[in-house]
């Protein structure tokens, strides 16, 4: 299993997502708001998984080779991945933190109470 | 790769309480209970095609023990994945980003009364965390309880919430709740009495007679691992959880802790 942690611009959330569906990996993958400040509005959006070990192939491959234009637009492909960031590790633990850190980013959380 | 399960599986899970179950509790009583290390009820998929076998695999379904209330995750990056506590006890692991499960319709209405017990591991105080909530937000909607873990990332280092139409809340602090901790927790609370009670590790720990308003618990959904599947996600392991429409006698919280606590190796 290998954590994969996926950040993609607030513009691009939707096709990020699109593509994702068409994957086979459900809706709203990238639910995580994110900005510099910690406050709204988000100006990327991100997502954590667990994924098997294909997973860095399968990106490159879908980069490389495209996917069939009836799975996914291949204009929308291109530009999704162009801005993709994505981090893989083995171990789980503060990846995804390391990885905001290291883009300048905080999640957006809404007030607890 | 340098990924370590532990050396135990579920085929070593301890029962140390024989034949007892949770199933006992209920009669009419709502809720549900879940067993995170029971394969027969984990699955990969949502329509429970593809059963969790090992560890490492993502649970996008787990059926609740009495056939109430099945959790699932519908999007592939939600998803818990299935692994093991350094107590070497199985359990479903939250990643403290995006992870979460729910359930509609868990329907509490029938009563004023609640218990629940969670089998849990808290790997991380550095931001809040839902580990258990019913409804969007349990202290803005009537009929509600929650579980923070943490509640802050500063103090409260756990808080359960217990909400008629009014709010009422209790919290473990100080460093001997700090993460990384696995512990069993539980909660027992009526509105009409202003009950609130924490236990930990199966004692009672602390408890507050907050005013908790009217009514009863709600038909709310149930969330596990992030308020409302959009925000403070819970970074860590849950085991084992019961919920339970009435209070639970003391005799049947010592087994019902023991049966969580079978499963997570706390104390």
């Amino acid at each position: 299993m290998l954590s994969v942690a996926l950040i993609i611009p607030a513009g691009l959330r939707a096709k990020a997502n699109a593509l994702g569906e068409a994957m086979g990996w459900g809706p709203d993958n990238y639910s995580v708001a994110l900005s510099a400040s910690g406050k709204k509005p988000a100006s990327y959006y991100g997502c954590h998984a667990w994924t098997g070990d294909d997973f860095p192939a399968m990106i490159e491959g879908a980069a490389a080779n495209g996917l069939p234009a009836e799975v996914f637009p291949v204009e929308d492909l291109a530009e999704v991945l162009g801005a993709l960031i994505v981090s893989v590790r083995a171990d789980m633990a503060g990846h995804f933190a390391d990885v905001l850190t290291a883009n300048g980013l905080r999640m957006v959380e809404p007030p607890l109470w | 790769m340098a990924v370590h399960w532990g050396g135990r599986g579920p085929g070593h899970m301890s029962r140390s309480i024989g034949a007892f179950s949770p199933s006992s509790l209920y009669g009419s009583a709502g809720g549900d209970y879940w067993d995170f290390s029971d394969t027969s009820t984990l699955f990969q998929d949502t329509a429970a095609t593809s059963p969790v076998t090992t560890a490492a695999q993502t649970i996008a379904r787990v059926n609740g023990k009495l056939g109430r209330h099945n959790l699932t995750q519908g999007t592939a990056g939600q998803r818990p994945a299935w692994a093991a506590l350094p107590s070497g006890k199985m359990g479903a692991q939250f990643d403290g980003t995006d992870d979460g499960l729910s359930v509609a319709g868990f329907d509490m209405t029938g009563s004023d009364e609640i218990t629940y017990i969670i089998g849990l591991r808290k790997a991380s105080d550095a931001a809040v965390g839902m580990a258990l909530e019913v409804s969007a937000a349990a202290a803005s909607n009537n009929g509600t309880f929650s579980l923070l873990a943490p509640s802050s990332p500063t103090t409260d280092r756990y808080a359960m919430v217990s909400r008629g139409n009014a709010t009422a809340s209790v919290v473990a602090i100080g460093a001997a709740y700090d993460a990384p901790q696995t512990i069993v927790i539980g909660m027992k609370a009526k509105i009409s009495t202003d009950t609130l009670e924490m236990y930990v590790n199966g004692a009672l720990y602390n408890q507050v007679t907050t005013d908790q308003g009217t009514g009863n618990y709600g038909n709310h959904t149930l969330y596990i691992g992030r308020r409302a599947g959009t925000s403070f996600p819970f970074n860590g392991f849950i085991t084992s959880l019961i919920i339970v429409g009435r209070n639970l006698s003391a005799s049947e919280l010592v087994k019902a802790n023991a049966w969580v606590n079978a499963r997570t190796g706390a104390y």
